[in-house]
């Protein structure tokens, strides 16, 4: 049995819980994704210490990354399903991650979509109305952490996958790290690679003739369990929410829209 | 943006009951302001509270307006199609005061009377005692014909919280024709101030169909909302009921788009706006159900198919089974019965099938809903 299906969906089993066998197709992402180049031009917009980055450099480590997916049978065809690279600037500070993700992340990523989208808004909400701020811890089973330890000395580049796991409830989501083999530079997707994604491609989730799924940040626990912090669009304006992911009280939520992401990365070298 | 500045539960919720009247509805209706703390605090386990929609007297109405969904469920196109009226139980007083109880009990605090016209049952002012003025609020649905001074004063001397009144052109020859009924847009006009000579709350509702939102017309209205200080409250035309075959209405992502751009520079909502805390979605069975005459619950206005018979069995039961349903509890951002194709085939072939053996709507649970999947399975 492959691990994903031909649209580069993992595919599921009978211990996972979804919102059907097949991947739906109604959730659109934005068509456009924007080449590396640009990538890197609106990152050095936000992010100032990627300055010296040349475009050539981080073209050449996302071309390895790919290739070395590529050459893995397991993950190739997760090559089908569209992907969105991204550059994280070394992070020294080492601040707490609800911190970081209220403080640093989430304006960047309103900059970053207010550039592109002036009349829009780009709003937060948070459903038990409390900040982030000492809220949110990293999921165990993520291998987040190993990203978040690379990159406090290291930029990292990388490609995310929004729609890997799209309709997968959210414990299923986090289950994914257990059971897929190994690769050297793979994690649930969460703040520093979903926001750096939106920051180099702010018009991911805008689509003019249909809805587009909406990205948890799974690899993030916040403290109550009952909220998943997530980005959606709401016709033409972007939304971070921290919302409940429980359909009836003691029943998780699994809709055709909530989607959970594998972000593959490297340490940036020259 | 600080997460400060941001949306909160409280302050979404306290915006129903409008921030000047805070106090005086918090003392003169103590439990649905104990229902909305619940419900605030709750709704991070997934707790909800919808709007239950009552529709009374066998949708009785003075107009015939061109885009009504609820033709068919009328007395007189019964009469026309089958020679005779619904002869199904309808839903009686001690019904409605047990489905009061049972709202009240799970956690409910809003109930809409519509029709047709409400104002033309005789019964409406020993209905709105029996579901608890001071327990729930009781919004009315009304065309404005008959909500005259001493109308709107006895509406609010009973114990009425809201009245939803609609217009759905400031083009009164439009309005009117829409209606098919002269003079429709003066008497819109005149229950907008008798609303507010009682001292009632009250919005203006308004059907958009296709473009209307781009049209000179639409800004007017938005402009007399403002001036009048009424929430702009719009139902989107659907491909159902009298809209099946008038594809040329049905608003497409682009004037819905342009709906939500508008949202923030205007007071107007559709009943998909974020509120309460919660993002603007598809609210089948969290946000309104329909009870018909005869008890069937409906989880969107513009269904016609049944989730149960509330004089059958529990009003719990009922919601929990509809939360339950692939399409209907799941969270969604699209209206399904106005945007998703495959929703909308299943739901009108499961009405033709219906239709073919039986005049009356819904479609009983068994017969539709029963025949799709559940999260559970
Ligand atoms: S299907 Fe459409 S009209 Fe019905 S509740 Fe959902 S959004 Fe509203």
């Amino acid at each position: 049995m492959p691990y994903f299906n031909e649209l580069g969906w993992r595919c599921p089993n009978s211990s996972y819980r979804t919102y059907s066998n097949s991947k739906t197709n109604y959730y659109k992402l934005n068509k456009f994704v924007n080449k590396p180049r640009e990538i890197l031009e609106k990152s050095k917009k936000h992010f100032p210490s990627l300055q010296d980055i040349e475009s050539k450099v981080f073209e050449k480590n996302l071309e390895e990354l790919r290739k070395r997916i590529e050459s893995n049978e397991d993950f190739k065809p997760i090559l089908n399903s569209k992907y969105y690279p991204f550059i994280i600037p070394i992070n020294y500070k080492k601040i707490d991650i609800g911190e970081q993700l209220e403080k640093e992340l989430l304006p960047l990523v309103e900059r970053s979509f207010k550039n592109e989208f002036p009349d829009c808004h780009f709003k937060i909400t948070i459903q038990n109305n409390l900040p982030l701020c000492k809220k949110i811890s990293i999921s165990q089973i993520s291998r987040y952490e190993e990203l978040v330890k690379k990159n406090n000395k290291n930029v990292i580049c990388g490609f995310y996958f929004p729609e890997a796991l799209i309709g997968y409830d959210i414990p299923s989501q986090k289950e994914q790290m257990r059971d897929l083999p190994q690769f050297d530079g793979i994690c649930i997707s969460g703040a520093l690679d979903i926001c750096s994604a939106l920051i180099g491609n702010p018009q991911m989730l805008i689509h003019k003739e249909t809805y587009s799924p909406i990205l948890c940040l799974t690899a993030l626990e916040h403290q109550d369990k009952r909220i998943t912090c997530l980005f959606k669009s709401y016709g033409p304006h972007l939304e971070f929410w921290g919302l409940s992911n429980q359909l009836l009280p003691g029943i998780d939520q699994v809709s055709e829209q909530w989607t959970g992401g594998l972000s593959f990365y490297k340490v940036m070298s020259n | 943006m600080a997460i400060s500045d941001s949306i909160t539960v409280e302050n979404n919720a306290i915006s129903e009951i409008e921030q000047g009247k805070r106090e005086y509805q918090r003392n003169k209706r103590p439990r649905v302001f104990e229902k909305i703390d619940n419900h605030n605090s709750d709704t991070l386990n997934g707790s909800i509270s919808p709007i239950l929609r009552l529709k009374i007297n066998r949708s009785a109405c003075n107009m015939q307006c061109q885009h009504c969904c609820e033709e068919p469920y009328m007395t007189r196109d019964l009469v026309k199609r089958t020679g005779k009226k619904d002869p199904r139980k309808q839903m009686e007083l001690e019904d409605y005061r047990k489905l009061s109880i049972e709202a009240d009990e799970y956690g409910i605090f809003r109930f809409v009377i519509t029709g047709g016209e409400a104002l033309l049952d005789r019964n409406l002012g020993d209905l709105i005692e029996v579901l608890d003025p001071y327990k729930h609020l009781i919004i009315l649905d009304s065309n404005g014909w008959f909500f005259d001074d001493e109308k709107a004063k006895w509406f609010a001397d009973k114990g009425g919280y809201k009245v939803q009144i609609s217009l759905d052109s400031m083009n009164p020859a439009d309005h009117d024709a829409f209606r098919r009924t002269p003079g429709a847009h003066a008497k819109a006009l005149r229950a907008f101030k008798a609303a507010k000579k009682a001292g009632l709350q009250m919005l203006l509702s308004s059907c958009l169909i296709k473009d209307r939102v781009f049209s000179e017309e639409f800004e007017e209205m938005m402009a007399f909302c403002a001036e009048e200080e009424i929430p702009l409250y719009l139902t989107l035309a659907k491909p159902v009921g009298s809209g099946k075959g008038h594809d040329e209405w049905v608003c497409t992502k682009k004037d819905v788009d342009y709906l939500k751009f508008l949202e923030d520079k205007h007071q107007i909502f559709t009943h998909m706006t974020p509120s309460y805390g919660h993002p603007g979605k598809c609210i089948t069975v969290k946000g309104i159900n329909t009870v018909n005459h005869d008890g069937e619950i409906m989880p969107c206005p513009f269904m016609d198919m049944s989730l149960g018979n509330v004089t059958k069995e529990p009003l719990s039961l009922i919601l929990d089974r509809g939360m339950k349903n692939k399409w209907l509890g799941p969270y969604r951002d699209e209206c399904i019965i106005g945007e998703n194709w495959e929703f909308i085939k299943f739901h009108n072939d499961k009405v033709n099938e219906w239709s073919q053996d039986v005049p009356y709507l819904p479609v009983p649970y068994e017969k539709g809903f029963a025949l799709t999947d559940s999260v559970e399975d």
